[in-house]
C-alpha cells in the first residue's frame, strides 16, 4: 500500500495518512473483502490484493468468555467492516459492558482488537 | 435388499466413566455384536474427535483394532477412520454401502467413544480447539465462546427470549430423566437454568452440553433389521467461522436436511421424532428451523406452547439429547441412530414416543462446520 492509494470501501477513511490505525485488507475482483491473509479468494478462487480501510467497523456479535484455556475472561466479538470483510476481534474495555455496535480495529501481533467509537463532542 | 438397515444397536451408560476409552469401545461392540457373527463383518468405522488430544494414544487406530481383534479374532475387518464425529462415520459407511452391489451380505459396524471426565473441563475445551481451526484458537475462541456468538447473534435476529434457551434445557433434561443411559437423570427447573453460572454469555452452565463419556454402535445390514436408513445428507459451510455472512444460520444443516428428505422422499412434517444437536440449546432450536421443521425465528413458540416434547406431533430429542443425555463428541452422532432404532422398535421404555414410525437425526461438527441428517424408517 502507497500513500497515494484511495480508500476504497466507501468509508472515506482516516483523515490523517499518517495514522498507523489504518488496515491493510484484502480484495477479489468480485469485491469479496478479508482480514485474513488467503491466497486466492476462498469465495470465487480470484486473485487477491491489498487495499486501504478505514478502521471503522460493526460489531455483529460478541460474547465474554468466562471459562477460557488460559482461565482468564475476556472478550470477543465479531466485526464487519464497511468492505464487507469479517474478523474475529478481542474487544478492548470493560467486560461487563455492552460494546455498542461501532467499533475501531486495530491490528497488534497479527489479531485484531475492537475498541468502541468514539463519538465527536 | 437394497435397504441398508439396522441389525443391532448399542448405547453404553453415558456419564462419568472409570473405563479408559479403548474399553468403552469393546463394550459398544459386546452390545451390537450379540448374538451374531463377528466373521460377517466386512468394515468396522471408528469415529472418536480427539483421543490422541485427551487420551494420550498416539495411534488410537491401532489401539481400537488391536483391542476389537483381541476380543473378537473371527472379526477380520478393514477398519476405517478415525472420523472426528459419528455423523461423519455413519455417513462415510452408508455411501461406501450404497456403492456396493445390492446382493452383497456382508455387514458394517460404526462404533464411536469419547472419554474426556477425566479432565478438567477448561482444559478440555482447550484440547478440543486444537482440533478446530487454529485462527479461531489463536483468538481464545473455543466452541462454546463460537456458540455464544451464534446464539447473541440468532436472539438479535429473530427477538428469541432468553426464556427459550431455558425451556430447551428443562424439556430435554425432562427426556433425559427417562433414559437409563443419560449423563443427567434429573430434571431441572426454568428458574435453575436461569440462575446456573454464565459461560460465555449469553450461554448459561445449564444452556451447554456437558462432556461425557461413552460409547454407541450401530451394526448394519442389508439382509437383516427392523429399520432402515432412508436417506442421507451432509452439508457444508465455509472454512472459517468470521467468513459466515450470516452467523445466526446453520448453512451446512440446511444442505443436509434438503438432501436427506429429497433422497428419502419424505418432508419434515413427516417425522414422529428427531434427535437434533443441541450442544447449545440454541442450536437445537436453529437446527429444527434449518431442518424445515419451523419457519427461522419460531420453533421456541412451539415448544412455548408445550410441543417438542415426547408423545406431541414432534418430539426432538426423546433420549434428552446431547444436553441431558451427555455428548461424548465421537459417539453422539452414531447415539442418535441407536436412539431412533430403539423408537422405531418400540424398545425406548419409559421415553417410548406413541406412534413412532419415522425419525431423523441431525449431527454436527465443529459450529455447524459440516452437519449430517439422516432419515430412518421402519422396515414395513
Amino acid at each position: 500500500m502507497t500513500d497515494s492509494q484511495e480508500f476504497a470501501d466507501g468509508t472515506g477513511g482516516p483523515q490523517n495518512r499518517a495514522d498507523t490505525s489504518r488496515l491493510t485488507l484484502r480484495r477479489c475482483g468480485n469485491s469479496h473483502a478479508f482480514f485474513f491473509a488467503y491466497e486466492s479468494c476462498p469465495l470465487c478462487g480470484g486473485k487477491l490484493e491489498s487495499f486501504a480501510s478505514s478502521p471503522d467497523a460493526e460489531l455483529i456479535s460478541h460474547t465474554v468468555v468466562r471459562v477460557s484455556p488460559t482461565g482468564s475472561p475476556f472478550a470477543l466479538g465479531l466485526a464487519r467492516a464497511a468492505s464487507g470483510a469479517q474478523t474475529l476481534c478481542i474487544i478492548e474495555g470493560e467486560l461487563e459492558k455492552d460494546p455498542g455496535r461501532n467499533v475501531v480495529i486495530t491490528e497488534r501481533d497479527g489479531l485484531y482488537y475492537a475498541a468502541p467509537r468514539k463519538t465527536e463532542a | 435388499m437394497n435397504r441398508i438397515k439396522i441389525k443391532s444397536s448399542c448405547l453404553t451408560r453415558i456419564g462419568r466413566r472409570d473405563e479408559d476409552l479403548v474399553t468403552l469401545f469393546l463394550e459398544a461392540l459386546r452390545g451390537v455384536l450379540r448374538g451374531t457373527d463377528p466373521g460377517r463383518v466386512a468394515d468396522v468405522y471408528v469415529a472418536s474427535y480427539a483421543p490422541s488430544e485427551l487420551c494420550g494414544l498416539p495411534r488410537p487406530l491401532e489401539s481400537v483394532r488391536q483391542a476389537i481383534h483381541g476380543e473378537f479374532p473371527g472379526l477380520r475387518a478393514a477398519f476405517r477412520g478415525i472420523y472426528k464425529t459419528g455423523g461423519d462415520a455413519l455417513f462415510n459407511a452408508l455411501e461406501d454401502i450404497d456403492r456396493r452391489s445390492p446382493r452383497d451380505s456382508r455387514e458394517v459396524v460404526v462404533v464411536g467413544a469419547e472419554k474426556m471426565t477425566h479432565l478438567p473441563p477448561a482444559q478440555v475445551a482447550g484440547f478440543l480447539s486444537q482440533r478446530e481451526n487454529p485462527h479461531d484458537r489463536s483468538y481464545g475462541a473455543t466452541l462454546p465462546a463460537l456458540g455464544a456468538l451464534v446464539t447473541r447473534s440468532y436472539m438479535s435476529a429473530y427477538d428469541i427470549p432468553e426464556r427459550a434457551l431455558h425451556q430447551v434445557a428443562v424439556k430435554n433434561h425432562e427426556h433425559g430423566s427417562k433414559n437409563p443411559n443419560a449423563h443427567f437423570r434429573k430434571t431441572v427447573t426454568l428458574e435453575e437454568v436461569a440462575s446456573s453460572p454464565l459461560v460465555c454469555d449469553p450461554l448459561r452452565r445449564l444452556h451447554c452440553a456437558p462432556t461425557s463419556d461413552g460409547a454407541a454402535a450401530v451394526l448394519l445390514s442389508r439382509a437383516e433389521g427392523a429399520v432402515w436408513y432412508r436417506g442421507w445428507g451432509k452439508g457444508t459451510d465455509v472454512p472459517l467461522f468470521q467468513e459466515r455472512r450470516d452467523i445466526s444460520r446453520f448453512a451446512a444443516t440446511a444442505q443436509a436436511a434438503a438432501r436427506a428428505f429429497d433422497r428419502a422422499a419424505a418432508s419434515p412434517r413427516d417425522m414422529d421424532l428427531v434427535e437434533i444437536h443441541d450442544a447449545f440449546t440454541s442450536f437445537e432450536l436453529i437446527n429444527l428451523e434449518e431442518m424445515g421443521f419451523f419457519p427461522m425465528g419460531s420453533a421456541w413458540r412451539e415448544l412455548e406452547e408445550g410441543g417438542l416434547r415426547i408423545n406431541t406431533s414432534l418430539a426432538v430429542n426423546p433420549s434428552g439429547g446431547m444436553k441431558a443425555k451427555g455428548h461424548p463428541i465421537g459417539c453422539t452422532g452414531v447415539s442418535a441412530s441407536v436412539e431412533i432404532h430403539e423408537q422405531l422398535t418400540g424398545g425406548a421404555g419409559e421415553r417410548q414416543h406413541r406412534g413412532a414410525r419415522l425419525g431423523a437425526i441431525q449431527s454436527a461438527g465443529g459450529v455447524s462446520n459440516e452437519s449430517y441428517v439422516f432419515v430412518i424408517d421402519a422396515v414395513s
